[in-house]
């Protein structure tokens, strides 16, 4: 509502008129993927916003629910150099940066692996089923996230346009490693991705032939809608174009506040010691992370300010997965978790 | 009735059986006093009373008022009639001493239808008279002394104190009631009616400047929160606008106040009221605790 009349990017800086071109661009990228991917805007635009923000994403959800289409339709309308992995039980971190075989002449070869092969220029890196790798691997990882640097060949490579995409399923638990609480802290968010439930969409993913080929169905979309190597630049002038008011910030300093102990504004939830649920999360990175995705959230929206909706928006990717519970509670995370982000905008008045 | 029974007549003949007269107790008449004497005379059927015969009304004697004379018939024994003749005298004599009096007696006359008359004395009767005298004061008794004016009787007022307070209840409880629908004290913190209270605190804060405009703000968003039963933010206003069709006719003025409350609080600290001047505020919130109302 209403977005008309309070729009409009700032007019004084320079960059205004690059930002709205980059705005443009970016629902250009929405609707490119939304042609691959139907049924799930609302993942599709976090994903934006997770790529304008400059974060790495992790999809969470069933098995066949399209997790890794949607992965591979941004990758490709975002662009740029791409390279994938699975995780497997027996992959080593070695295997992420180098590749090992016998070349035709029958000697021992070793060259740059997934992670190198593309260089310094690597915009995305998409890494299946991360729950299958090691703990040796998703340290690695946690490097490459983290500093989007490696060493290599025994020297320093550096990523400047990485991000990376992980997913998991949620199905399965053996032979699988959880994520250690550091990594999953790096990734800014963590989207579930649920069956859509609407008849038509579902009629259509399941009877249109054109959803049944996945490569044909990647390979119909443009390449390269934004240009990969100007997001940090478009992304460091959307954080510094779109403002927060005072009343903003003392908002989302409540809302933390109330993560961390949900008791003292009252949220109960039904069979949970409120006490003891929190163990730990909302850590200052996370909630740093909040403010980025919601400065975007709101650009995108094509406003110059952030507003309580824009954090809601992108509260619970970005919050529910830094969020550590008692071990006891950790069974029934999903539930618990959801009622303690609604409970938790229930509560805190805004403005 | 203390009677004294005369028979004063014998029949003259068969046709009148009997004529006796009663009257109250025959002393200690006072002057002025009024007596009743009663006079029964059966006579044969056929017979009938000559009216003209009775005494008139006035003075007797001297001293003796005939003040009414009534005459009442029945039946007798052997098929006859009786008749009762009820006489009241005033006497007027005033005595110096105890004295007997008399009734002079009067003559009643019968007739048939063929002629025939029979006629009977009745209605004597002898009274003693008693003078009136001052009462001989006796020292030491207060009994005939002026006594003190008697108590007025006072009239039960129970009923209309009943009404009264029936009334007074009744117009409590209206009263309670129509407080109640308007969210007036002691109700005006009532949860359903979360837009009155806050149209009475953005009534008294919206003219004072940015600081109460900002305040009448805040009262107008808790109360949307309080109504939608979450916190409600601007996008969310159609959605509440569709569980709540009353807020429906200011779907406009409630997007407007949103608008100029996200400038005002998330904006970059532009002037709000210009964006939604207080009158406009104070009415939004009056129209919508009327609208609350009708819901």
């Amino acid at each position: 509502m209403a977005h008309s009349s309070i729009a409009g990017i700032r007019n004084d800086s320079a960059g205004a008129a690059s930002l709205e071109r980059w705005r443009e661009q970016a629902l250009a990228f929405e609707a490119e993927v939304g042609r691959a991917v139907v049924g799930q805007p609302h993942v599709v635009r976090l994903l934006t916003i997770a790529i304008f923000a400059r974060g790495h994403v992790l999809l969470e959800g069933d098995v066949g629910v399209g997790k890794t289409t949607i992965l591979r339709a941004v990758a490709r309308a975002l662009g740029g150099p791409f390279e994938r992995i699975e995780g497997t039980v027996d992959l080593m971190p070695t295997d992420m940066l180098y590749t090992a075989f016998v070349d035709d002449a029958g000697k021992p070869r070793v060259e740059p692996g997934p992670v190198l092969h593309h260089g310094e220029n690597l915009a995305v890196f998409f890494f299946n089923e991360i729950n299958r790798a090691r703990p040796q691997v998703h340290s690695l990882l946690l490097r490459l996230m983290a500093e989007r640097s490696v060493t290599a060949f025994g020297k320093e490579w550096s990523f400047p346009h990485l991000q990376v995409f992980a997913d998991r399923n949620r199905v399965e638990k053996e032979e699988t490693f959880e994520l250690p609480a550091a990594a999953r802290d790096r990734f800014l968010m963590e989207i579930g991705v649920e069956t859509p439930t609407d008849v038509e969409t579902r009629r259509e993913l399941v009877f249109d032939p054109r959803f049944h080929d996945v490569d044909r169905l990647i390979g119909g979309l443009k390449e390269g809608v934004l240009d990969h190597r100007g997001l940090g630049e478009a992304g460091r002038a959307i954080q510094e174009t779109i403002t927060t008011s005072p009343t903003l910030e003392t908002y989302v300093l409540a809302l933390w506040d109330a993560i961390r102990a949900p008791s003292s504004v009252g949220i109960a939830i039904d069979g949970v010691d409120m006490a003891r649920l929190i163990q730990g999360g909302g850590s200052p990175r996370g909630v740093g992370a909040l403010v980025r995705a919601a400065r975007v959230r709101a650009w995108l929206e094509g406003r110059a300010m952030v507003l309580p909706e824009d954090v809601r928006a992108v509260f619970n990717p970005v919050m529910a997965h830094r969020i550590f519970l008692d071990p006891i509670y950790e069974v029934r995370r999903d539930r618990i978790v959801a009622s303690l982000c609604a409970q938790v905008f229930e509560r805190t008045p805004a403005p | 009735m203390a009677a004294a029974a005369l028979l004063l007549a014998v029949p003259a003949s068969a046709q009148v059986r009997g004529a006796e007269t009663f009257g109250p107790r025959p002393f200690g008449v006072l002057l002025g006093d009024v007596f009743t004497l009663k006079t029964y005379v059966d006579v044969d059927a056929g017979f009938r009373l000559d009216p003209s015969s009775l005494p008139k009304v006035g003075p007797v004697s001297y001293s003796l008022d005939l003040r009414r004379i009534d005459v009442t018939d029945g039946p007798a024994p052997n098929g006859g009639v009786r008749y009762q003749i009820t006489a009241e005298y005033q006497t007027f004599y005033s005595a110096l001493e105890t004295k007997e009096e008399k009734v002079p007696p009067f003559t009643l006359a019968f007739a048939d239808g063929a002629g025939k008359r029979a006629e009977v004395q009745a209605g004597r009767w002898s009274y003693l008279t008693s003078p009136l005298r001052p009462i001989a004061s006796v020292s030491g008794e207060q009994q005939y002394g002026l006594r003190p004016d008697a108590a007025p009787h006072s009239i039960s007022l129970r009923r209309a104190e009943i009404l009264t307070g029936l009334a007074g209840g009744a117009t409590l409880l209206a009263l309670a009631l129509l407080a109640w629908s308007r969210a007036w004290p002691p109700f005006h913190r009532r949860p359903a009616r979360p837009f009155a209270a806050a149209a009475r605190a953005v009534r008294k804060a919206a003219g004072a400047g940015e600081t109460g405009w900002r305040a009448a703000a805040l009262a107008l968003h808790r109360a949307f929160d309080a109504a939608a039963g979450k916190r409600l933010f601007g996008d969310d206003v159609a959605a509440f606008i569709k569980t709540r069709p009353a807020f429906a006719r200011h779907e406009a003025a409630i997007a407007a106040f949103f608008d100029a409350s996200r400038r005002a609080f998330f904006g970059e600290g532009t002037n709000a009221a210009a964006a939604l001047p207080p009158e406009q505020l104070t009415r939004l919130a009056r129209d919508l605790a009327s609208a609350e109302r009708a819901t």
